[in-house]
């Protein structure tokens, strides 16, 4: 066995070296002609700069990169506790960027490029972004407004009209961009920023109670004072209606079908929409059982022959 | 403390001890009782309505109820800050003078969970109120306190046990006019009813102390006396202390004072 490999390693080896020694001389001569030499610097949009420059500045961006990382971490973790957490989000980030702005910029400087031939590119590609993030800043300063101006918090109940549909709902999310809402009919809208900052906001958890005002109409065959006194007790009744301010129930006004009087009462927020439903299906149960009528509009027409 | 009998409680301070299958207290028109089956459910009836409560105990022969008086009036749907109570007659406080009367603040009739070994209160299951309560604002709808409104009378002499327990109020007028006073807001604070048992009345554990120093505030300090060392009890305190208008309040703080605003 020994023997056979040495027989064939001296066969392998015979071979070979044959082989190379067959080589001509012009086929090494053109290898060495194609490979060239290692350049000692390249050119970089018309800027000739050294590989050694290149090597340099690609390290800054590392370690630009990596700063701007721990850096966001330490102020996320450092902020925690004196910003929201949306804002703490949106803090961090920022910073973030500004870091990664400023590594990519002292980058640039130290390689030496030549950015003047990318400024005219640059003047119109920047417009281009500029009218494309348009809306997304416009949300980020409004965001930076809504954080100032604490129009709600998340959990609070609220009323936004104006531009947009009614939305009325709790905030669940408030981010730099947008906010969320879940609607009292259980879907999540998301607005952006601008859009709310713009908006007429109704926030319903900074008072401690709110008024109901219910306007009904009854017939004008009926005694104006007995319905008024009808409502009062079925006012009186509900424990959780205040005693002070004190409820108003009056007359508002003669309208074309119906007498129509105004019921103004006061509850405790939380308790705002049920009181209220409650109250109209008893309004509505109670005139039913005493046969007040609440008209529904009616014309009369005369024609004369 | 007082065995009584079954079905024959209508007095407070008085408990009894579940011995067989079921217990019995009847208060006014109320009705409540103690069942066991599987469970021990906890029942109080008034007319149709039903409030039920099963009580999970390890030794359900040493479960019983205790009926006593307090003053927090609670409800789980929103917090309730104080008493606004209206002087059905309005007072007026002679110019540099000292005055002192009793007023009846509303309380509940809580029913307490006790032990046979212990024979004191351990856990109050459920409270209700005699009278309808009503509700007031006291302030502005934005900052203003929900408060429990009763028009009251003041020096009446005699205060129905299940309704109002007796407070002493002792009120001054530091200034050179006469002032006139029609209301007066308590902040819902650590009081605590003690029931009488000689003279059958409830008593607040405290004085309400008013000076009058200006026409647009009058400053009220409530002093809460120390509990008197006769009566036996495990006192449920109420800290939900929010009606304070100037300076902070920490829970712990027994000597609030309460400033009430322009027209008292």
């Amino acid at each position: 066995m020994i023997e056979f490999f040495s027989i064939t390693s001296l066969i392998k080896t015979n071979i070979s070296n044959s082989v190379l020694s067959e080589i001509p001389e012009s086929i090494t001569n053109i290898s060495n002609e194609v490979l060239p030499e290692i350049p000692k610097s390249i050119n970089v949009i018309g800027t000739d700069i050294e590989l050694l420059r290149i090597v340099s500045t690609l390290i800054i961006l590392l370690v630009g990169f990596i700063f701007a990382k721990l850096f966001k971490r330490l102020v996320t973790r450092r902020s925690k506790k004196q910003l929201p957490h949306n804002i703490n989000i949106s803090f961090s980030k920022t910073i973030y960027y500004i870091i990664i702005a400023i590594t990519v910029f002292s980058a640039i400087g130290y390689s030496g490029i030549n950015l003047s031939g990318l400024v005219v590119a640059g003047g119109a590609i920047g417009i281009i972004i500029g009218f494309a993030t348009q809306s997304l800043f416009s949300n980020l300063i409004s965001g930076l407004f809504l954080y100032i101006d604490k129009p709600f918090k998340i959990g609070d109940p609220v009323l936004i009209t104006g531009k947009l549909p009614e939305i009325a709902g709790n905030v669940t999310k408030i981010t730099s961009l947008s906010c969320r809402f879940k609607l009292f009919n259980g879907t999540e809208v998301r607005l952006p920023n601008s859009e709310v900052f713009t908006s007429e906001i109704h926030n319903f958890y900074n008072t401690v109670v709110r008024r109901i005002e219910v306007a009904v109409g009854v017939s004008y065959k009926h005694d104006a004072t007995q319905v008024i006194k009808i409502i009062n007790e079925i006012i009186s009744n509900n424990e959780f209606i205040l005693v002070v301010p004190s409820p108003k129930i009056y007359v508002n006004e003669f309208g074309d079908s119906s007498v129509n009087i105004n019921i103004w009462f006061w509850v405790p927020t939380k308790l705002w929409f049920d009181i209220k439903m409650e109250i109209l299906e008893e309004i509505k149960k109670t005139f039913d059982l005493n046969n007040i009528e609440i008209p529904f509009p009616q014309r009369s027409i005369h024609i004369n022959k | 403390m007082i065995m009584m009998e079954k079905e024959s409680i209508n007095l407070y301070k008085t408990f009894e001890i579940l011995s067989d299958d079921s217990l019995k207290i009847n208060i006014l028109d109320y009705e409540i009782n103690l069942l066991t089956n599987k469970n021990i459910v906890y029942q109080r009836k008034n007319n149709n309505e039903v409030t039920k409560t099963i009580i999970l105990a390890k030794d359900k022969d040493k479960i019983g109820l205790m009926i006593y008086p307090i003053t927090s009036i609670e409800n789980n749907k929103f917090n309730i800050d104080g008493f606004y109570l209206k002087f059905k007659d309005e007072i007026l406080l002679d110019s540099k003078q000292n005055s002192e009367f009793t007023i009846g603040i509303p309380i509940q009739i809580g029913v307490f969970k006790i032990k046979k070994d212990y024979k004191k209160m351990d856990k109050l299951i459920d409270s209700f109120s005699i009278d309808k309560i009503s509700y007031g604002l006291y302030g502005e709808p934005q900052k203003g306190f929900i408060c429990i409104y009763k028009e009251v009378e003041i020096n009446k002499n005699k205060y129905d046990i299940y309704k109002e327990a007796e407070i002493k109020i002792k009120i001054k007028n530091n200034l050179k006019k006469p002032v006139k006073i029609n209301k007066i807001i308590i902040p819902m604070n650590e009081y605590v009813v003690e029931y009488d048992e000689k003279n059958k009345y409830n008593v607040i554990n405290g004085t309400i102390k008013i000076e009058v120093d200006s026409r647009y505030d009058l400053q009220q300090i409530i002093k809460i006396d120390e509990m008197s060392e006769s009566i036996e009890l495990v006192i449920v305190k109420f800290t939900n202390i929010k009606l304070i208008r100037n300076g902070t309040i920490s829970h712990n703080q027994t000597l609030p004072d309460f400033i009430m605003e322009h027209g008292y």
